[in-house]
């Protein structure tokens, strides 16, 4: 009979150890499928694999009803907003989107400009996010109009990973900013002038304006069909250039896909101090646009 | 009481495993890794009292263009070139390349650039000294500044621009001492004794120098970028950069 209870004991001992042994593999099993998995470590490798093609959308903006950032919290006043009651935020320079490259940090406020879009904008990636090529690799699948996509906080995109490995941004390649207007309406949000300028450059999907000391801006993916402007015009700040699009071209005239934004460009002849040979090179003009920004937020 | 062991043995070995997986959740799902750095990095501005967003350049400065250096520079040219020349003798024949360096020229001479044009700038007017851009040339002329755009060739564009003034960055940033640094490095652009940089983008490939006090910059606009080697690669782009014309000498006027 003691035996007998001995090898009950031992049965019931032996089911639980099963059922605890079964319980962690199945635990194991769960969080490796969560986590591992999802994290998507795999897809990482595509982006030096692949050449994104600047920007895909993944849905056609014309199908899609603009999305509105959210409304402004009551506790919001604290903090600059816009016409709509939503806070301004962005992130610092150079803290691009994870998976997204290098970035450059630049804290230089380069010079005191009108920000270049009419009504609100939204600085962030077109290829990391939502509608972007490689959107994937942050969990943001989805098409261009996504309202995530026109919200704040804005996020810096020089030096975003391409394919040009170079001096500039070395593991990047994208030596500009993308500004998303304030919905994905094709054709029907202004870019302005920065400053008093001269049109110096108008070809295949931009125009280039140059101030009367130097500084030079390029205008990427406007309508180049109805712009404002004409090559050696001088406008003042302000003056419409022309309507936001996606033209994108190869010199042949054929179409490479994007999504509606402006692809903002700065160059700057700049020293740094004790040395006389200046460098006049693009610039990462991200703050120069976050004080811009703030400046027409305020009203100033 | 040895089952019972094994048993208490095998949950602390489950509860270590759970443990131990659950570290691993720190892994996060990709949108909410992106959403979590996003919510922690985000700053706003202050309505009232708000600090300053980034910094100034420390001054501007507008240095005097060095119109000798500019005249030294297109004599040691011609001097160049007359050497070439007298070394020709009259049974060999002789194909020339272009003499690196600057020459003087004159915008009445060019097809399609405006006289005008060039008299408003106040700083050398460079460009290629090439054929097709004289043919094809426009320029666009202000005081400290100007730009020329023009063919180069089948499939391939430029833009060149120069600027006097100059932000004098007090702390620039690491990566900009570093494209510094690499243009100390180079040997400088043959016939023009500049140091310079190239830079690529999705809309040209640039060579930055400066002579004279004045920064330059040339950009190539190739119809494809990516295969066209006059574009990725740098011998096309520095060998226009060596071989210019001076359109202007202001000297007094320009001081």
């Amino acid at each position: 009979m003691t035996d007998h209870r001995r090898a009950q004991r031992g049965n019931v001992a032996g089911k639980m150890l099963l059922a605890l042994i079964i319980l962690a593999a199945f635990w194991g099993l769960f969080y490796w499928d969560l986590n591992i998995r999802d994290a998507g470590g795999d897809a990482s490798d595509a982006v030096t694999d692949e050449e994104p093609g600047e920007d895909a959308p993944a849905d056609d903006p014309d199908d899609d009803e603009p999305e509105t950032p959210d409304e402004a919290p009551d506790d919001a006043p604290a903090d600059v907003t816009d016409e709509t009651g939503a806070v301004f935020s962005y992130l610092p320079v150079g803290d691009l989107l994870p998976e997204s490259g290098p970035g450059f940090a630049d804290d230089t406020v380069y010079r005191d400009i009108l920000f270049p879009t009419a009504g609100r904008a939204y600085l962030n990636s077109q290829v990391y996010r939502y509608g972007g090529y490689y959107g994937a690799l942050n969990g943001m699948e989805g098409g261009q109009c996504e309202a995530q996509n026109y919200e704040y906080p804005w996020q810096d995109t020089f030096c975003e990973k391409r394919s040009r490995d170079q001096d500039l941004c070395p593991g990047g390649g994208h030596e500009g900013l993308d500004i998303r207007p304030a919905d994905c309406t094709k054709n029907a949000h202004l870019a302005v002038a920065a400053e008093d300028a001269r049109v110096v450059d108008v070809r295949r999907h931009w125009v280039t304006l140059q101030t009367n000391d130097g500084t030079l801006y390029n205008y990427l993916h406007l309508n180049m069909g109805a712009l404002n402007v004409s090559l050696g015009d001088y406008v003042s700040k302000g003056d419409p250039i022309g309507v936001i699009s996606n033209d994108f071209y190869k010199s042949d005239g054929t179409s490479v896909p994007t999504t509606i934004h402006l692809h903002f460009e700065m160059y700057e002849n700049y020293v740094t101090d004790g040395d006389d040979e200046p460098l006049f090179t693009k610039v990462n003009p991200y703050l120069t646009l976050v004080a811009a920004y703030d400046r027409k937020l305020r009203d100033e | 009481m040895k089952h019972a062991t094994i048993a208490l043995t095998a949950f602390a070995i489950a509860v270590s495993s759970s443990t131990l997986f659950a570290q691993r959740s720190e892994i996060e799902p990709p949108l909410e890794r992106a959403q979590r750095f996003i919510e922690e990095r985000k700053q706003t501005r202050p309505r009232l009292a708000p600090p300053p967003v980034g910094r100034p350049p420390a001054r501007t400065e507008t240095p005097d263009v060095d119109w000798n250096a500019a005249r030294a520079l297109v004599a040691a040219t011609e001097r160049r070139r007359l050497a070439n020349l007298s070394n020709v003798t009259a049974t060999r024949a002789v194909v020339f390349e272009r003499t690196a360096g600057v020459r003087a020229a004159t915008a009445e001479n060019l097809k399609q650039a405006r006289a005008a044009e060039v008299a408003a700038v106040a700083i050398p007017v460079l460009i290629p000294d090439q054929e097709r851009v004289r043919d094809t040339v426009q320029i666009f002329g202000q005081a400290d500044a100007y730009t020329a755009i023009a063919e180069v060739a089948d499939g391939v564009d430029m833009r060149m621009s120069g600027s006097r003034k100059r932000l004098v960055l007090e702390r620039p940033p690491a990566r900009r001492e570093a494209l510094q640094k690499m243009r100390a490095a180079r040997p400088p652009l043959p016939g023009v004794d500049a140091a310079y940089v190239i830079t690529r983008s999705e809309s040209s490939t640039d060579l930055s120098f400066s002579r004279f006090n004045v920064g330059y910059v040339l950009a190539l606009i190739c119809d494809d970028p990516e295969n066209d080697a006059r574009c990725a690669e740098d011998d096309f782009i520095v060998a226009l950069a060596s071989s210019l014309a001076l359109l202007n000498d202001r000297g007094e006027a320009g001081q």
